[in-house]
């Protein structure tokens, strides 16, 4: 059931952060794996883009998820993994993924205002 | 939900048998063996990306795997290093005997890209949970 009590950009942003972060789990463990290429999740560019779309309510994460694959430069083994990178992404994603938190909490306190809460 | 630590365990337990078979490597290197028998073959853990999706990615139309699968490789043929002593009481008539083929200094640096390894992987963990405890604080 979907209230509509999170705004729909903020919700399919927490769902592709999160994605993200799954992504980066995924790079980490092939740190060290043959030929594996990093991937990443994208999601701002065709989210930002849709901001103004009629239809965004009920649009789904995965309309503008896509998974790109690296091309950085590749080791000796094949594998282009970087772990710089890859933790610094990490980092960000969690700052990001706070931020967007605190978008959906600024409107369940609006509401509870509303409602005569504290 | 809560997918990463799946992911990032497969990491961990990568690197934790990557240890493990440099562990049996080193203790076995100074094992002699007769020129009948094999040398000790030196092991190495081999990964390969689990390419199966993420649950959290089923029908998201994305496509970001599920961490690392691993086998077990012996990588040389056990023909090891040919040695001659005569005094050794394995040795043949000729006076040789077999030596595994296993490298120290190689050993070693495996031994820090799998530490490092695996504490990568578990600092993706650490990252995850504060994520996770963050989604959680939502609406208190």
């Amino acid at each position: 059931m979907d209230l509509g009590l999170v705004n729909p950009s903020v919700r399919i942003a927490l769902d592709g952060l999160m994605m993200r972060q799954e992504a980066i789990a995924n790079n980490v463990s092939n740190m060290s794996t043959p030929n594996y290429t990093a991937t990443n999740v994208e999601f701002e560019g065709a989210l930002s883009a849709a901001l103004d779309m009629p239809g965004i309510g009920t649009a789904t994460p995965g309309d503008f998820m896509s998974t790109v694959a690296s091309e950085a430069p590749r080791k000796q083994d094949g594998n282009n993994v970087s772990l710089e990178e890859q933790t610094l992404l990490g980092t960000e994603t969690n700052l990001r993924l706070e931020l967007a938190l605190r978008a959906a909490e600024g409107r369940f306190n609006s509401i509870r205002y509303v409602l005569g809460g504290s | 939900m809560l997918s990463i630590f799946n992911i990032s365990s497969t990491g961990v337990n990568f690197y934790k048998n990557s240890l493990d078979a440099i562990a049996y490597n080193v203790a076995n290197i100074n094992t002699v063996r007769s020129m009948e028998q094999s040398a000790v073959r030196r092991q190495t853990v081999v990964g390969t990306a689990d390419a199966s999706p993420a649950p959290s990615m089923v029908g998201t139309g994305g496509t970001v795997g599920n961490g690392v699968s691993f086998k077990m490789v012996q990588s040389d043929s056990g023909e090891g290093l040919v040695t001659f002593d005569p005094e050794h009481p394995l040795a043949n008539e000729d006076g040789y005997v077999r030596r595994p083929d296993i490298d120290l200094t190689t050993e070693m640096a495996d031994m820090i890209i799998a530490q490092r390894g695996y504490q990568a992987n578990l600092a993706v963990i650490q990252r995850a949970t504060e994520s996770y405890q963050a989604a959680l604080q939502l609406g208190k």
